[in-house]
C-alpha cells in the first residue's frame, strides 16, 4: 500500500506544530481544533515573526480587508493565544506591542516534510497543479457515526464502529485516510463537508449513523464529494443480530 | 458480528469511490495517467462489467499500469483478479 502525503511545511514551536497544508494545529500527537480565522491568524503571525504586524495587516490577511471590530480581532487573538497555551497577561508566544501591533516571539523550527510514498508520487506534480484543491486522490475522512438508538450506553459501540471502519478503509490500496483522532474532533458537530474537505485536505467525506436494537443492527452511510458537496452514494446495511449488540461490542 | 457489516460497507464504499475517481480521470490526458490512475480505471471496469469481456478489458488496463509501475499492489491484485 502506498502512503500519499504531499511534501509540506510545518512550523514547530515548543510541543506544537502548525501544519499549513493540512491546516492543523497539533500538540504532541493531538490535534487542537481551531476555527479557520484563528488558524489564519496564527499562520500569518508565524510567517511574519521577524516583524511587528499591525492590526491592519492582520485584518487584511485574515478577513481580506473587510471592516471588522476591534472586539472581533481581540476575540480571535485570545482564541489563538489560548490554543497555544498562552494568555494576554503572559504573552509568552504572542506579544502585543501597544499602538504598534503584534509579534510571534516563540522560537520556530521549520520542518519541510519530505514526500513519502511510492516513487510514482513524483509524477503527480502536474495533477495537483491543475486541480482546484490540493487534496490527493482517494483521500477521505470518516466522520464519527451518529448513534441513533437513543441509548447513551451505545455511544462507545458506535465509536468503535467508526474506528473499525476507518481502519478497514485505510487498508484499501492507495487510500489516504484521516486518522480517527482527528475525525473525532468533529463529533456531534454540524459541519459542512466542503469546509472539512478544505481543512483536512481530503476529497471525500463518509458519514453515517448506527441504530442497534436487540435483534438487528442497522448502519446508514453516505459518501460526499468534499469539493462539490454532492452526495455520491448512500446505502443502508442491515444485519440480524439475534442477541444484544451491547455485549457484542 | 458488526465486523461483517463494516467490511461490507468498506467494500461498497470502495467501489463507489474508485468509480468517482475514474470519472475525474476523464478530464486528464491519457499520457498523463500513472499506474494508480490506470489501476483505478481497471477496477472500475472490473466492478461495472461483471463478465469475461469486462475482465479482459480490465486486464488490459492493469497490464498497461504494470508497465509503468510493477510494484503497485493494487495493480498486481487487479491482475490476479482478472485472471481468475
Amino acid at each position: 500500500m502506498t502512503l500519499r502525503r504531499i511534501g509540506h511545511l510545518r512550523y514547530l514551536f515548543e510541543d506544537y506544530a502548525l501544519d499549513t497544508d493540512r491546516r492543523e494545529l497539533q500538540r504532541a500527537t493531538d490535534v487542537i481544533v481551531v476555527t479557520p480565522q484563528v488558524f489564519d491568524l496564527l499562520d500569518y503571525l508565524i510567517r511574519n515573526r521577524e516583524r511587528v504586524v499591525s492590526k491592519d495587516d492582520l485584518i487584511n490577511a485574515v478577513w481580506n480587508g473587510r471592516i471588522v471590530s476591534d472586539a472581533a480581532l481581540t476575540t480571535r487573538l485570545n482564541a489563538a493565544r489560548s490554543a497555544i497555551g498562552d494568555t494576554g497577561e503572559k504573552q509568552r508566544l504572542i506579544k502585543t506591542l501597544p499602538r504598534k501591533g503584534f509579534r510571534f516571539v516563540g522560537t520556530i523550527f521549520e520542518d519541510q516534510e519530505r514526500a513519502v510514498g511510492s516513487a510514482s508520487l513524483a509524477t503527480h506534480g502536474g495533477e495537483f497543479g491543475k486541480m482546484p484543491s490540493s487534496a490527493p486522490r482517494l483521500s477521505i475522512v470518516v466522520l464519527p457515526f451518529a448513534n441513533l438508538s437513543g441509548d447513551k450506553l451505545q455511544d462507545d459501540f458506535v465509536d468503535a464502529i467508526t474506528e473499525h471502519l476507518t481502519t478497514d478503509i485505510s487498508l484499501l490500496p492507495d487510500y489516504f485516510v484521516i486518522s480517527c483522532r482527528t475525525a473525532f474532533a468533529f463529533k456531534g458537530k454540524i459541519v459542512d463537508a466542503r469546509q472539512i474537505g478544505r481543512e483536512l485536505g481530503v476529497r471525500y467525506v463518509l458519514e453515517g449513523s448506527v441504530q442497534s436494537g436487540t435483534d438487528r443492527l442497522r448502519v446508514n452511510a453516505q459518501l460526499i464529494d468534499a469539493e462539490s458537496g454532492a452526495h455520491l452514494w448512500a446505502e443502508r446495511f442491515e444485519q440480524a443480530t439475534g442477541r444484544s449488540v451491547r455485549h457484542a461490542g | 458480528m458488526q465486523d461483517e457489516i463494516i467490511a461490507r460497507l468498506a467494500r461498497a464504499m470502495d467501489v463507489q469511490l474508485v468509480a468517482a475517481e475514474t470519472r475525474r480521470l476523464e478530464r486528464k490526458e491519457s499520457k498523463e495517467l500513472d499506474a494508480v490512475d490506470l489501476s483505478l480505471r481497471g477496477w472500475t471496469v472490473f466492478f461495472k462489467k461483471v463478465s469475461v469481456a469486462g475482465a479482459r478489458e480490465a486486464r488490459c488496463i492493469f497490464e498497461e499500469a504494470l508497465r509503468i509501475d510493477n510494484t503497485n499492489v493494487d495493480v498486481l491484485m487487479g491482475l490476479v483478479e482478472t485472471h481468475l
